[in-house]
Protein backbone atom coordinates (compact mmCIF):
# COMPACT_ATOMS: atom_id res chain seq x y z
CA UNK A 1 0.00 0.00 0.00
CA UNK A 2 1.33 3.33 -1.05
CA UNK A 3 1.84 5.46 2.05
CA UNK A 4 -0.32 8.48 2.10
CA UNK A 5 1.65 11.61 1.61
CA UNK A 6 0.51 14.30 3.96
CA UNK A 7 0.65 17.87 2.95
CA UNK A 8 0.98 20.35 5.62
CA UNK A 9 0.05 23.88 4.94
CA UNK A 10 2.18 26.09 7.07
CA UNK A 11 0.79 29.52 7.50
CA UNK A 12 3.57 31.85 8.34
CA UNK A 13 2.69 35.17 9.83
CA UNK A 14 5.46 37.47 8.83
CA UNK A 15 6.12 40.16 11.39
CA UNK A 16 5.87 43.69 10.13
CA UNK A 17 7.83 46.52 11.62
CA UNK A 18 7.19 50.12 10.68
CA UNK A 19 8.96 53.27 11.72
CA UNK A 20 7.27 56.60 11.15
CA UNK A 21 9.26 59.73 11.72
CA UNK A 22 10.18 63.18 10.50
CA UNK A 23 13.72 62.75 11.71
CA UNK A 24 13.09 63.96 15.25
CA UNK A 25 13.10 61.52 18.11
CA UNK A 26 10.04 63.09 19.72
CA UNK A 27 8.13 62.56 16.49
CA UNK A 28 9.07 58.95 15.93
CA UNK A 29 6.61 56.13 16.24
CA UNK A 30 7.32 52.43 15.89
CA UNK A 31 4.56 50.03 14.89
CA UNK A 32 4.74 46.28 15.27
CA UNK A 33 2.09 44.44 13.31
CA UNK A 34 0.09 47.63 13.11
CA UNK A 35 0.17 48.60 16.78
CA UNK A 36 2.12 51.57 17.98
CA UNK A 37 4.67 50.66 20.59
CA UNK A 38 5.85 52.53 23.62
CA UNK A 39 8.65 52.09 26.08
CA UNK A 40 11.29 51.55 23.41
CA UNK A 41 14.83 52.17 24.49
CA UNK A 42 16.71 51.36 21.33
CA UNK A 43 16.08 50.07 17.83
CA UNK A 44 18.82 48.87 15.53
CA UNK A 45 18.29 47.63 11.98
CA UNK A 46 21.39 46.64 10.09
CA UNK A 47 20.62 44.64 6.98
CA UNK A 48 22.70 44.21 3.88
CA UNK A 49 22.69 42.04 0.80
CA UNK A 50 25.65 40.01 2.06
CA UNK A 51 23.48 38.40 4.72
CA UNK A 52 23.87 40.71 7.66
CA UNK A 53 20.55 40.77 9.41
CA UNK A 54 20.46 42.54 12.73
CA UNK A 55 17.06 43.71 13.87
CA UNK A 56 17.42 44.45 17.55
CA UNK A 57 14.71 46.01 19.66
CA UNK A 58 15.35 46.97 23.25
CA UNK A 59 12.26 47.88 25.21
CA UNK A 60 10.72 47.95 28.63
CA UNK A 61 7.98 45.38 29.01
CA UNK A 62 4.69 45.70 30.83
CA UNK A 63 6.28 44.22 33.93
CA UNK A 64 8.96 46.91 33.94
CA UNK A 65 11.71 44.55 32.81
CA UNK A 66 14.04 45.51 30.02
CA UNK A 67 13.96 43.15 27.04
CA UNK A 68 16.33 42.94 24.09
CA UNK A 69 14.93 40.90 21.22
CA UNK A 70 15.44 40.19 17.56
CA UNK A 71 12.32 41.91 16.39
CA UNK A 72 11.88 39.87 13.20
CA UNK A 73 12.54 36.47 14.74
CA UNK A 74 11.80 36.45 18.43
CA UNK A 75 8.56 36.44 20.27
CA UNK A 76 8.22 39.92 21.73
CA UNK A 77 6.82 39.37 25.18
CA UNK A 78 5.28 42.07 27.29
CA UNK A 79 5.33 44.68 24.56
CA UNK A 80 3.72 47.93 25.58
CA UNK A 81 1.41 49.46 23.05
CA UNK A 82 -0.48 52.69 22.90
CA UNK A 83 -3.08 54.49 20.86
CA UNK A 84 -1.74 56.01 17.63
CA UNK A 85 -0.27 59.34 18.55
CA UNK A 86 -0.07 60.99 15.16
CA UNK A 87 -3.02 62.00 13.05
CA UNK A 88 -3.22 61.21 9.37
CA UNK A 89 -2.49 64.82 8.56
CA UNK A 90 0.63 64.74 10.71
CA UNK A 91 1.63 61.42 9.21
CA UNK A 92 1.60 62.97 5.74
CA UNK A 93 4.54 65.12 6.73
CA UNK A 94 6.46 62.10 7.97
CA UNK A 95 7.99 59.12 6.26
CA UNK A 96 7.02 55.57 6.94
CA UNK A 97 9.59 52.80 6.65
CA UNK A 98 8.16 49.29 6.72
CA UNK A 99 10.04 46.03 6.93
CA UNK A 100 8.40 42.65 6.69
CA UNK A 101 9.87 39.21 6.30
CA UNK A 102 10.79 36.03 8.03
CA UNK A 103 14.03 37.14 9.55
CA UNK A 104 16.39 36.77 6.63
CA UNK A 105 17.50 38.95 3.75
CA UNK A 106 15.91 36.82 1.09
CA UNK A 107 12.38 37.20 2.37
CA UNK A 108 12.61 40.79 3.53
CA UNK A 109 10.56 43.44 1.83
CA UNK A 110 11.28 47.06 2.50
CA UNK A 111 8.88 49.80 1.61
CA UNK A 112 8.91 53.52 2.13
CA UNK A 113 5.59 55.31 2.30
CA UNK A 114 3.99 52.19 0.91
CA UNK A 115 6.30 51.95 -2.09
CA UNK A 116 8.26 48.72 -2.27
CA UNK A 117 11.97 49.32 -2.67
CA UNK A 118 14.29 47.46 -5.01
CA UNK A 119 18.04 47.33 -5.43
CA UNK A 120 18.84 47.84 -1.78
CA UNK A 121 22.44 47.16 -0.85
CA UNK A 122 22.13 47.97 2.81
CA UNK A 123 19.80 49.46 5.32
CA UNK A 124 20.99 50.99 8.54
CA UNK A 125 18.72 52.47 11.16
CA UNK A 126 19.67 53.24 14.73
CA UNK A 127 17.38 55.10 17.10
CA UNK A 128 18.10 55.51 20.79
CA UNK A 129 15.75 57.06 23.32
CA UNK A 130 16.75 60.15 25.32
CA UNK A 131 18.97 61.22 26.84
CA UNK A 132 21.17 59.94 24.01
CA UNK A 133 18.50 60.78 21.45
CA UNK A 134 20.26 59.21 18.52
CA UNK A 135 18.40 58.90 15.26
CA UNK A 136 20.25 57.73 12.21
CA UNK A 137 18.61 56.10 9.22
CA UNK A 138 20.04 55.61 5.79
CA UNK A 139 19.59 53.28 2.91
CA UNK A 140 22.02 52.45 0.11
CA UNK A 141 20.79 51.53 -3.37
CA UNK A 142 22.56 50.11 -6.35
CA UNK A 143 21.62 52.12 -9.37
CA UNK A 144 21.14 50.69 -12.82
CA UNK A 145 24.60 51.82 -13.84
CA UNK A 146 26.13 49.98 -10.88
CA UNK A 147 26.85 53.01 -8.78
CA UNK A 148 25.85 53.22 -5.12
CA UNK A 149 23.59 55.89 -3.75
CA UNK A 150 23.06 56.45 -0.07
CA UNK A 151 20.00 58.36 1.07
CA UNK A 152 18.61 59.36 4.40
CA UNK A 153 15.29 57.75 5.11
CA UNK A 154 13.56 60.35 7.19
CA UNK B 1 -3.47 56.76 33.42
CA UNK B 2 -5.36 59.99 32.70
CA UNK B 3 -8.50 58.56 34.24
CA UNK B 4 -6.61 57.81 37.42
CA UNK B 5 -5.27 61.33 37.48
CA UNK B 6 -8.76 62.78 37.02
CA UNK B 7 -10.17 60.61 39.79
CA UNK B 8 -7.34 61.64 42.03
CA UNK B 9 -8.00 65.32 41.42
CA UNK B 10 -11.74 64.92 41.95
CA UNK B 11 -11.22 62.99 45.19
CA UNK B 12 -8.83 65.60 46.46
CA UNK B 13 -11.19 68.45 45.64
CA UNK B 14 -14.01 66.64 47.42
CA UNK B 15 -11.81 66.11 50.44
CA UNK B 16 -10.78 69.74 50.48
CA UNK B 17 -14.40 70.80 50.21
CA UNK B 18 -15.37 68.64 53.18
CA UNK B 19 -12.40 69.77 55.20
CA UNK B 20 -12.80 73.47 54.63
CA UNK B 21 -16.57 73.44 54.99
CA UNK B 22 -17.28 75.64 58.02
CA UNK B 23 -19.32 73.04 59.83
CA UNK B 24 -18.72 74.66 63.20
CA UNK B 25 -19.87 78.00 61.92
CA UNK B 26 -22.92 76.44 60.36
CA UNK B 27 -23.67 74.64 63.57
CA UNK B 28 -23.42 77.84 65.51
CA UNK B 29 -25.69 79.58 63.08
CA UNK B 30 -28.17 76.87 63.73
CA UNK B 31 -27.75 77.70 67.37
CA UNK B 32 -26.07 74.42 68.11
CA UNK B 33 -22.66 75.31 69.44
CA UNK B 34 -22.36 75.41 73.21
CA UNK B 35 -18.78 76.48 73.01
CA UNK B 36 -19.47 79.54 71.03
CA UNK B 37 -22.69 80.21 69.22
CA UNK B 38 -26.18 81.04 70.13
CA UNK B 39 -28.59 79.17 72.24
CA UNK B 40 -32.27 79.64 72.01
CA UNK B 41 -33.64 77.58 74.85
CA UNK B 42 -32.73 75.16 77.57
CA UNK B 43 -29.43 76.15 79.02
CA UNK B 44 -28.91 79.78 79.50
CA UNK B 45 -26.11 80.61 77.11
CA UNK B 46 -26.61 83.11 74.40
CA UNK B 47 -24.53 84.50 71.62
CA UNK B 48 -20.91 84.62 72.66
CA UNK B 49 -19.08 87.87 72.63
CA UNK B 50 -15.49 86.79 72.95
CA UNK B 51 -15.23 83.53 71.10
CA UNK B 52 -14.00 81.69 74.16
CA UNK B 53 -15.23 78.20 74.81
CA UNK B 54 -17.63 79.08 77.47
CA UNK B 55 -18.04 82.52 76.07
CA UNK B 56 -21.13 84.44 75.37
CA UNK B 57 -23.61 85.96 77.64
CA UNK B 58 -25.52 84.03 80.18
CA UNK B 59 -28.96 84.76 81.30
CA UNK B 60 -29.38 85.54 84.94
CA UNK B 61 -29.60 82.54 87.14
CA UNK B 62 -33.01 83.66 88.26
CA UNK B 63 -34.38 83.18 84.80
CA UNK B 64 -33.36 79.57 84.97
CA UNK B 65 -35.07 79.25 88.27
CA UNK B 66 -38.18 80.67 86.76
CA UNK B 67 -38.72 77.19 85.48
CA UNK B 68 -38.11 75.10 88.55
CA UNK B 69 -36.72 71.69 88.06
CA UNK B 70 -39.68 70.16 89.76
CA UNK B 71 -42.09 71.83 87.44
CA UNK B 72 -40.80 70.11 84.37
CA UNK B 73 -43.38 67.94 82.80
CA UNK B 74 -41.06 65.01 82.73
CA UNK B 75 -37.51 64.17 83.68
CA UNK B 76 -37.05 61.30 81.38
CA UNK B 77 -34.36 61.84 78.76
CA UNK B 78 -35.65 63.61 75.75
CA UNK B 79 -38.68 64.97 77.44
CA UNK B 80 -37.32 68.23 78.72
CA UNK B 81 -35.71 71.01 76.79
CA UNK B 82 -32.53 70.27 78.69
CA UNK B 83 -32.38 66.69 77.50
CA UNK B 84 -34.40 66.52 74.38
CA UNK B 85 -32.31 68.50 72.00
CA UNK B 86 -30.22 66.66 69.49
CA UNK B 87 -28.42 69.77 68.44
CA UNK B 88 -24.67 69.87 68.40
CA UNK B 89 -22.46 71.04 71.19
CA UNK B 90 -18.77 71.83 70.94
CA UNK B 91 -19.19 71.22 67.26
CA UNK B 92 -19.84 67.60 68.11
CA UNK B 93 -22.89 65.68 69.19
CA UNK B 94 -24.73 66.83 72.23
CA UNK B 95 -25.58 64.03 74.54
CA UNK B 96 -29.04 63.44 75.82
CA UNK B 97 -27.61 62.16 79.05
CA UNK B 98 -24.34 61.05 80.55
CA UNK B 99 -25.39 57.48 79.93
CA UNK B 100 -25.07 58.08 76.21
CA UNK B 101 -21.37 58.51 76.70
CA UNK B 102 -20.66 56.15 79.58
CA UNK B 103 -22.53 53.30 77.96
CA UNK B 104 -20.13 53.50 75.09
CA UNK B 105 -16.86 54.53 76.68
CA UNK B 106 -17.31 53.29 80.23
CA UNK B 107 -17.19 54.91 83.60
CA UNK B 108 -14.79 57.83 83.77
CA UNK B 109 -11.63 57.30 85.75
CA UNK B 110 -12.09 60.53 87.51
CA UNK B 111 -14.89 63.06 87.79
CA UNK B 112 -14.41 66.39 89.42
CA UNK B 113 -16.60 69.35 89.99
CA UNK B 114 -15.19 72.57 88.71
CA UNK B 115 -16.48 76.04 88.90
CA UNK B 116 -15.44 77.91 85.83
CA UNK B 117 -15.39 81.60 85.28
CA UNK B 118 -17.15 82.82 82.21
CA UNK B 119 -17.37 86.35 80.93
CA UNK B 120 -20.75 86.62 82.56
CA UNK B 121 -20.24 84.81 85.77
CA UNK B 122 -19.40 81.33 86.83
CA UNK B 123 -20.77 77.94 85.99
CA UNK B 124 -20.51 74.53 87.54
CA UNK B 125 -19.10 71.76 85.47
CA UNK B 126 -18.50 68.11 86.08
CA UNK B 127 -15.37 67.27 84.18
CA UNK B 128 -15.04 63.58 83.44
CA UNK B 129 -11.59 62.26 82.70
CA UNK B 130 -10.75 59.01 81.00
CA UNK B 131 -7.01 59.34 81.04
CA UNK B 132 -6.51 59.62 77.31
CA UNK B 133 -4.96 62.26 75.18
CA UNK B 134 -8.31 63.88 74.60
CA UNK B 135 -8.52 64.74 78.31
CA UNK B 136 -5.98 67.44 77.67
CA UNK B 137 -7.81 68.71 74.64
CA UNK B 138 -11.06 68.71 76.62
CA UNK B 139 -9.57 70.88 79.31
CA UNK B 140 -8.27 73.23 76.68
CA UNK B 141 -11.76 73.67 75.32
CA UNK B 142 -13.36 73.89 78.74
CA UNK B 143 -10.92 76.50 79.94
CA UNK B 144 -11.62 78.49 76.85
CA UNK B 145 -8.10 78.08 75.65
CA UNK B 146 -8.25 76.80 72.12
CA UNK B 147 -4.86 77.16 70.49
CA UNK B 148 -4.78 77.80 66.80
CA UNK B 149 -2.90 74.58 66.19
CA UNK B 150 -5.85 72.54 67.42
CA UNK B 151 -7.26 73.24 63.97
CA UNK B 152 -4.13 72.16 62.16
CA UNK B 153 -3.88 68.65 60.70
CA UNK B 154 -0.43 68.13 62.18
CA UNK B 155 -1.83 68.36 65.71
CA UNK B 156 -3.58 65.36 67.27
CA UNK B 157 -6.41 67.55 68.54
CA UNK B 158 -7.46 68.02 64.94
CA UNK B 159 -8.47 64.36 64.81
CA UNK B 160 -10.59 64.51 67.93
CA UNK B 161 -14.07 65.90 68.23
CA UNK B 162 -14.81 68.71 70.61
CA UNK B 163 -15.85 67.66 74.09
CA UNK B 164 -19.33 66.31 74.65
CA UNK B 165 -21.62 67.96 77.13
CA UNK B 166 -24.83 67.18 78.80
CA UNK B 167 -26.88 69.08 81.32
CA UNK B 168 -27.47 67.25 84.55
CA UNK B 169 -30.72 67.43 86.46
CA UNK B 170 -29.00 69.51 89.14
CA UNK B 171 -28.17 72.19 86.63
CA UNK B 172 -24.50 71.42 86.25
CA UNK B 173 -23.00 70.48 82.95
CA UNK B 174 -21.09 67.28 82.49
CA UNK B 175 -18.22 67.44 80.09
CA UNK B 176 -16.78 64.36 78.43
CA UNK B 177 -13.62 64.11 76.31
CA UNK B 178 -13.88 64.30 72.56
CA UNK B 179 -13.59 61.13 70.54
CA UNK B 180 -11.29 60.13 67.76
CA UNK B 181 -12.70 61.03 64.34
CA UNK B 182 -11.91 58.40 61.76
CA UNK B 183 -13.69 60.40 59.10
CA UNK B 184 -11.26 63.25 59.52
CA UNK B 185 -8.34 60.85 59.25
CA UNK B 186 -9.84 59.31 56.14
CA UNK B 187 -10.28 62.64 54.42
CA UNK B 188 -6.83 63.76 55.42
CA UNK B 189 -5.39 60.60 53.92
CA UNK B 190 -7.27 61.28 50.68
CA UNK B 191 -6.08 64.86 50.71
CA UNK B 192 -2.47 64.05 51.46
CA UNK B 193 -2.49 61.04 49.14
CA UNK B 194 -4.08 62.99 46.31
CA UNK B 195 -1.69 65.87 46.78
CA UNK B 196 1.24 63.50 46.96
CA UNK B 197 0.15 61.73 43.80
CA UNK B 198 -0.23 64.99 41.89
CA UNK B 199 3.18 66.07 43.13
CA UNK B 200 4.63 62.73 42.09
CA UNK B 201 3.15 62.95 38.59
CA UNK B 202 4.39 66.50 38.24
CA UNK B 203 7.90 65.64 39.40
CA UNK B 204 7.99 62.56 37.20
CA UNK B 205 6.96 64.61 34.17
CA UNK B 206 9.51 67.25 35.02
CA UNK B 207 12.23 64.63 35.41
CA UNK B 208 11.30 62.99 32.12
CA UNK B 209 11.32 66.31 30.31
CA UNK B 210 14.72 67.03 31.82
CA UNK B 211 16.04 63.63 30.76
CA UNK B 212 14.69 64.16 27.26
CA UNK B 213 16.51 67.46 27.01
CA UNK B 214 13.27 69.40 27.15
CA UNK B 215 11.65 67.32 24.43
CA UNK B 216 8.03 66.30 24.70
CA UNK B 217 8.25 62.53 24.29
CA UNK B 218 4.62 61.89 25.06
CA UNK B 219 3.85 60.89 21.48
CA UNK B 220 7.03 59.07 20.67
CA UNK B 221 7.57 55.34 20.92
CA UNK B 222 10.98 56.08 22.38
CA UNK B 223 9.66 57.25 25.71
CA UNK B 224 11.77 54.83 27.72
CA UNK B 225 13.71 56.99 30.17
Amino acid sequence: MQPTRLWFVVVSLMPELSIESNGRIENTAVYYNGEQLRGIKELLLNIDENGTFDTILSYTGENGRLFTKNVMKDMLEGLQTREPSFSEEEARSMRLLTISGEGDVESTIVSIDGNEQFGIVSLYLHIVAPPESTIKAEITYRENDGTMTTEGIF
Amino acid sequence: MKLVQKLSVISMLAAVLVLVAPTDVLAQRRGGGSFGGSRSFGRSYSTPSSGRSFGGSRQPYSSRQSQPYGSRPSTRPGASPFYGSSRNTFGGTRLNSSADYTSRYGIPRKSEQQRMATPNGTANYTVNRYGGISDGFMMGYVMGSIPWYYSMPFHPAYYYSRPYTTVNPDGTTSVYPGTFQWGTVFFMLILVGGGGYILYVWLRGKRRRALAGGLDMSRSSFDNM
